[in-house]
């Protein structure tokens, strides 16, 4: 619940601020939104499961953030930043629909 | 997540999905973490999400307004076209008017200063009695001394020819085609001479048209007297001869279309 007003808490934030993002972050921005996406699917899933940790949630978040930044900034030097963007959103997707096929589950027991 | 799949793909797709924290459960008593940490990373996902979207947004805008802003320009500028055609139509008008009062009300006076201004200007073409003055290059063997870029006919040769035309009374002068005004220069540039800013190339002929004795009058001028001097002492080839029929061109230079008569100050 009081993640749940956190995340509420900011939006608001976001909106109320709307900070100038710099252009060399504009590769890295929707990336960490899908990589926060799915930490945010997997936190309500776990919930829903009974086992949610705040010790996973933190470690798993900043680690996903920060490996598919490294591997689109890798790809970028590379010259397939497009490419490394493009198959960090699918796994990224993949789990964020895994979780979210947990959850219906749960929910909806169907 | 039980026995790992053997398929390589199937492999990568079920641990990219692998629930972290049952994961965790398995490996032992889960430890606590700090819920303020967790809950500040919600907050920085929220504002992540609010900041991706509104860039989103932002973005889409400012290509709009730039859309917008030419748009604007689009029609203002086909607005002025607009104008400007009804302008020209109305100032059409008011000139086919002017003649008429001109060869009317103005009686004919006014229709003889006309035609002056018209021919002085180079507003018309003309032909009458006249003169043709040719230039040219000179031709091997040259005469001693002389460097052969030195017997070409130059800018001041042919400004010094056209002068002593005006001088022995020519109305209207074209060089090679090209009527000269009082805003034609005559001026070399590299090798070629231009003249209205187009190039020529020699032979320069030269069409005065004036008095019948033009070319006589010219040829006892100074200036008939330097361009006989001219090929004595460059080579460079010239004629003059009385012509009974000359035919110049009108002018295409730009007339002034931005100057305006001084209120007051006409004549």
């Amino acid at each position: 619940m009081i993640a749940l007003i956190g995340l509420i808490v900011g939006v608001i934030l976001g909106v109320i601020f709307s900070p100038e993002v710099p252009t060399w972050m504009d590769a890295y921005l929707p990336v960490a939104v899908i990589a926060g996406l799915d930490a945010v699917s997997g936190a309500v899933r776990s919930m829903l499961d009974g086992n949610f940790s705040d010790k996973v949630f933190v470690v798993s978040f900043l680690g996903n953030v920060a490996v598919a930044c490294i591997l689109v900034w890798l790809g970028d030097q590379l010259g397939v930043g497009a490419q490394m963007s493009t198959g960090v959103v699918v796994v990224l997707a993949m789990r964020i629909f895994a979780n979210a096929a947990a959850i219906r589950r749960k929910v909806f027991k169907a | 997540m039980n026995h790992p799949p053997d398929n390589i793909l199937d492999r990568l797709i079920a641990e990219a999905q692998a629930d972290d924290y049952a994961l965790a459960q398995r490996n032992g008593p889960t430890t606590r973490g700090n819920p303020v940490i967790a809950v500040l990373l919600f907050g920085l996902i929220g504002v992540l999400l609010a900041t991706a979207f509104w860039q989103r947004q932002s973005v889409l805008p400012a290509a709009e307004l730039r859309r917008a802003e030419l748009v604007e320009r689009i029609e203002a500028q086909s607005e002025r076209a607009e104008a400007s055609q009804v302008q020209a139509t109305e100032l059409r008008a008011s000139v086919s008017q002017l003649q008429q009062l001109a060869l009317n009300g103005l009686g004919e006076d006014f229709g003889e200063q006309l035609r002056a201004v018209e021919i002085a200007t180079g507003f018309v073409g003309l032909s009458g009695p006249g003169a043709v003055v040719t230039m040219d290059d000179a031709v091997p063997p040259l005469p001693r001394g002389v460097d052969p870029a030195e017997s070409k006919v130059l800018d001041i040769d042919m400004q010094g020819a056209v002068n002593g035309l005006w001088q022995a009374g020519a109305q209207a002068i074209a060089i090679k085609g090209v009527r000269l005004t009082s805003v034609t220069a005559i001026r070399t540039a590299g090798e070629a001479i231009l003249v209205d800013y187009r190039p020529l190339e020699p032979p320069y002929r030269i069409d005065a048209i004036g008095p019948s004795d033009l070319a006589d009058r010219f040829s006892q001028s100074q200036a008939g007297d330097d361009l006989a001097q001219l090929g004595e002492d460059y080579g460079i080839q010239s004629e003059v001869s009385a012509a009974d029929e000359v035919t110049v061109p009108a002018s295409t230079a730009n007339l002034p279309t931005r100057a305006e008569v001084v209120k007051g100050g006409g004549q």
